[in-house]
């Protein structure tokens, strides 16, 4: 726990702005909630920045990898797919 | 001999729990056969997660489209009952129950019908088709109208309690004016939603005192009846006194009446929306588990590793696993 909390509180901005984003995509996935292509769109759009912001973080820290950027890709890549298998 | 025999078969069932467990933290846990990282973290366990969710979306899909009886969305929704529970929510507050018109009902299936083959869920089509010109297509002359829409429930009285939870909807359900109602129970593809359709239509024909009564609130525009409402989150439609456009359903009543206020019972031996909800959540809950676990071990075993941050991919799958428990279930208009 104290790791997670060293953690939040060095990358505070990094935190709440992806917070921020990701529920913003939550309130509007479920705001279109009758519109499947709008709520796989919004899905394809925070994975996107889920992915981008992740890849800057790591610029920032200097400690990027094709590695990490592989693992990002991936993770957004199941989330995306979970979603479509919920809906699409 | 039977002794040597029990202790061979001890040692073979301990060896084979020890050979799982050992399966199991290698798949769980950080250490070292692993490279200090779970090996359903690893990039191939992930691939390998993602095309097995394609595939059985792929073979999910397959199923529901050939064989709805074993996997389809449940649904059992009835007039009758859609009826006896609107006649008694207005019976509570004293009004006159609804009868069953087969008019609005004519007109509550061709909307839901047009719903489906223009794939819209709104009030108006497209191409700005109102309810009141189905109504009036299908020969209701009506002095009040309105129209209440849901999908995606599974029981009648579900439609009913969150009509009933809706202002709008709760209005046109509990308004005097209106003497007849009408149904539409249809399954189907909407806005790209395997889903049952319910519209439901009210309406009170012209009458001496209802004609002079609304023609003393007409702008003079028309000497035609004003139609009171639709209801739902689109607020309060007026239809216009001068409306003239013409109405896309002007074939006269065919159909008899048991075919259009048909039920809606869908029963497959496996509700494709839980199933499948379930699935999803299961893969998530897993994973969160065990980047949860990744998290704690190498801090606790100060390992050091250059990966991707985990707690990103914690905060994200975790806003997923909120978004698939959010998404779904029925909706009123």
């Amino acid at each position: 726990m104290a790791y997670i909390k060293q953690k939040m509180h060095e990358h505070l901005w990094y935190y709440s702005s992806l917070l921020i984003v990701l529920t913003l995509g939550v309130i509007f996935i479920v705001f279109s909630n009758t519109n499947v292509k709008a709520q796989l769109s919004i899905t394809v759009l925070v994975t996107f920045f889920y992915v981008l912001w992740g890849i800057i973080h790591h610029h920032l820290d200097h400690d990027l990898t094709a590695k990490i950027v592989i693992e990002y890709v991936l993770i957004g890549t199941l989330g995306m797919t979970i979603v479509y298998f919920l809906l699409g | 001999m039977a002794n040597q025999s029990a202790n061979e078969q001890t040692l073979y069932i301990r060896d084979i729990l020890d050979c799982m467990r050992d399966f199991l933290h290698h798949l769980l846990l950080p250490r070292e056969s692993n490279n200090h990282k779970a090996k359903l973290l690893h990039h191939s366990s992930i691939l390998f997660l993602i095309l097995f969710l394609f595939l059985a979306k792929f073979f999910f899909t397959s199923v529901e489209e050939h064989r709805p009886d074993i996997l389809g969305v449940s649904a059992n929704i009835s007039p009758e009952e859609l009826l006896i529970y609107t006649n008694q929510k207005r019976e509570e507050k004293g009004l006159a129950p609804l009868v069953l018109n087969p008019e609005l009902a004519v007109a509550a299936s061709r909307k839901a019908n047009d719903m489906f083959t223009k794939d819209y869920w709104a009030h108006n089509s497209p191409d700005g088709a109102t309810p009141w010109i189905f109504i009036k297509g299908a020969g209701y002359e009506y002095a009040y109208a309105g129209e209440n829409l849901a999908r995606g429930f599974s029981t009648s009285s579900d439609v009913i309690t969150a009509w009933m939870n809706s202002p709008g909807h709760r209005d046109n359900m509990l308004s005097p004016n209106y003497k007849d109602i009408g149904f539409a129970i249809i399954p189907g593809k909407l806005t790209g939603d395997e889903t049952v359709l319910v519209v439901e239509m009210f309406g009170s024909k012209y009458a001496a005192d209802t004609k002079k009564e609304v023609s003393s609130v007409s702008d003079g525009l028309d000497t035609k009846p004003v139609g009171i409402a639709s209801s739902g989150n689109q607020g309060q439609h007026t239809n216009p006194v001068s409306d003239t456009r013409p109405s896309p359903v002007i074939s006269p009543i065919q159909l008899p009446l048991h075919s259009l206020v048909a039920s809606v019972r869908i029963e497959p031996l496996v509700n494709s929306d839980s199933f499948l909800k379930k699935i999803a959540s299961f893969i998530l809950i897993v994973l969160l588990f065990i980047f949860v676990l990744d998290i704690i071990i190498i801090e606790k075993k100060k390992i050091v590793r250059i990966v991707s941050h985990h707690i990103d991919h914690v905060i994200f799958l975790f806003v997923i696993f909120i978004t698939i428990l959010m998404i779904g279930g029925g909706f009123v208009l």
